[in-house]
């Protein structure tokens, strides 16, 4: 990594992370040694089996906690705490939307939040809820909403503060196939218009192969860490029928096998 | 069946039901014993004649409101902090786990004691009754909300002043309304004591000296207010919480 930092790239170096802390020798690692460069405006997969700490990292280059060791930056600066640069869609919308709020207040909240005046909040607000296609259901409350127009409200919700890196912990684990399917395009589409630097946790190969640039693929904890980053030569949209695609499937899934 | 139905949802058909028991109980029995529900009718005329029915009810509710709205102001903010803050929440619950089990009732000679024989001792009462049951409802409100929506509202630039405002507050609005009607019925019970121990007035007085005049009908005349003033504060509580907190969730699940 010898090259200039570029500002909205992901520097992850020697990062361990551990529960058991102060560190003692028998300290029980969750995340040891991980080195890993995430490119400015790339679209990568953290790919790894249930427990192998890959939503710790996503929590880790969020800001939510902090590395035992090891160094994590974004561009130069040192990522310290979390902030809306870096910005969290969450596994389970059921628990981060406010139900409280109806879908429109629920994307405006991180505008009020930096006391943006009403006026300037709702052109946004109304673009956001255009690119996810819920203006219609706007004056809706998470309840009265299926499992995916939550999602899409998460992702609306981040995408109105104008986030550097998304990051997405398995958001499309708890949908149905099609509605997956729905999603994942959608996610391709938003990427290729906002060029976001994307980092995105799934243990599915297949929505991994279907979304991603390039695959970190993770070992099982303990001290897990990146044990192999595939590069995903296709173009969007994919076809997971062809027989390149499942060719490198095969290939990731040699990872997995005991 | 339809019919039925709503007779029994409407709670007529359990009332028609308890006054044909209550009848029944009291044709056995000597009305100086267990008057029936015509001698208690007969007696709530006697004691509204002159209006100390009324008014003794009046007085006894203006407590329990006082008493109950001090002590809701004082108890949210309190188990909103214990909430929030772990180390105050170590330091004071082992606390409040144990002067919780302290009835108000308890209390009455040392608040007189203290605050006098006049209102403000049953007022500071109804603040006891109604403090730490709204203090342990809002706290356990604020404990349980989800990590990942706290995440989330930091994640989007919220500051830990507008977590409290924008976030904590509104997802613990149906814990502090359950404290709050919990509260309720727990003023209810410390002020009769109070009343028949050291007052001249209201429905606990009136029960309390109804034993000197061997009216055991006034007695429950004083039951039936108690219950009716509770049961409508109650639903006259509920309502208002349906009609303005529907969005935090109060109402929504009870239809």
């Amino acid at each position: 990594m010898i090259q200039a930092a570029a500002a909205n790239a992901i520097y992850i170096e020697k990062v361990g992370k551990t529960f058991d802390e102060p560190i003692q020798d028998n300290s029980a690692y969750v995340l040891r040694d991980v080195d890993l460069l995430v490119n400015e405006g790339e679209f990568f997969i953290l790919l790894g089996p249930s427990g192998c700490g890959k939503s710790t990292l996503l929590n880790l280059i969020a800001g939510f906690i902090k590395t035992s060791e090891g160094a994590l930056r974004l561009g130069s600066q040192n990522i310290k705490q979390h902030s809306s640069q870096r910005a969290m869609v969450f596994q389970n919308a059921e628990a981060a939307l406010f139900p409280w709020l109806t879908v429109r207040e629920n994307v405006e909240f991180g505008l009020k939040m930096k006391k943006i005046s009403q006026q300037e909040r709702k052109p946004i607000t109304d673009h956001y809820l255009e690119i996810v296609g819920l203006l219609k259901d706007e004056q809706k409350f998470p309840h009265e909403l299926s499992g995916g127009m939550k999602q899409r409200v998460q992702l609306a919700r981040v995408l109105a503060n104008n986030p550097k890196i998304l990051l997405m912990d398995e958001p499309f684990g708890a949908l149905d196939a099609m509605t997956r399917r729905s999603m994942q395009k959608e996610v391709v589409h938003i990427w290729q218009k906002t060029k976001k630097t994307i980092v995105f946790v799934t243990h599915d190969i297949q929505e991994a192969l279907l979304l991603g640039q390039r695959i970190g693929i993770m070992s099982v904890g303990p001290d897990s860490k990146i044990v192999d980053i595939i590069k995903v030569p296709f173009s969007y949209p994919r076809d997971n029928t062809s027989v390149t695609f499942n060719k490198l499937y095969e290939k990731v899934e040699q990872h997995f096998e005991l | 069946m339809n019919w039925t139905n709503k007779l029994l949802r409407s709670g007529i058909a359990t009332w028609v039901v308890i006054l044909l028991i209550w009848q029944g109980i009291s044709m056995q029995s000597s009305p100086d014993f267990l008057p029936g529900p015509w001698k208690t009718l007969q007696g709530a005329y006697e004691l509204s004649e002159d209006g100390s029915l009324f008014l003794y009810m009046g007085i006894s509710l203006s407590r329990i409101l006082a008493g109950w709205i001090i002590g809701s102001l004082i108890a949210i903010p309190i188990g909103l902090l214990m909430g929030k803050v772990s180390a105050l929440r170590l330091l004071t619950e082992p606390f409040l786990h144990f002067i919780r089990f302290i009835p108000p009732i308890a209390f009455i000679t040392l608040f007189l004691l203290w605050f006098g024989i006049g209102e403000t001792a049953k007022v500071v009462l109804i603040v006891y009754a109604t403090l730490f049951t709204v203090i342990l409802n809002t706290m356990i409100g604020v404990r349980s909300i989800k990590e990942d929506m706290l995440r989330s509202a930091r994640n989007m630039g919220a500051s830990e002043w507008q977590i409290m405002q924008y976030v904590i507050i509104p997802s613990t609005i149906p814990h502090i309304f359950t404290g709050i009607r919990l509260a309720m019925s727990s003023s209810f019970m410390a002020i009769i004591g109070a009343e028949m121990v050291a007052a001249n007035e209201g429905i606990g007085f009136m029960i309390w000296n109804s034993r000197l005049y061997f009216k055991t009908d006034w007695i429950f005349v004083g039951l039936l207010c108690l219950g009716m003033m509770g049961f409508l504060m109650d639903r006259m509580l509920t309502y208002i919480g349906c009609m303005t907190l529907r969005r935090y969730g109060i109402g929504r699940h009870s239809d």
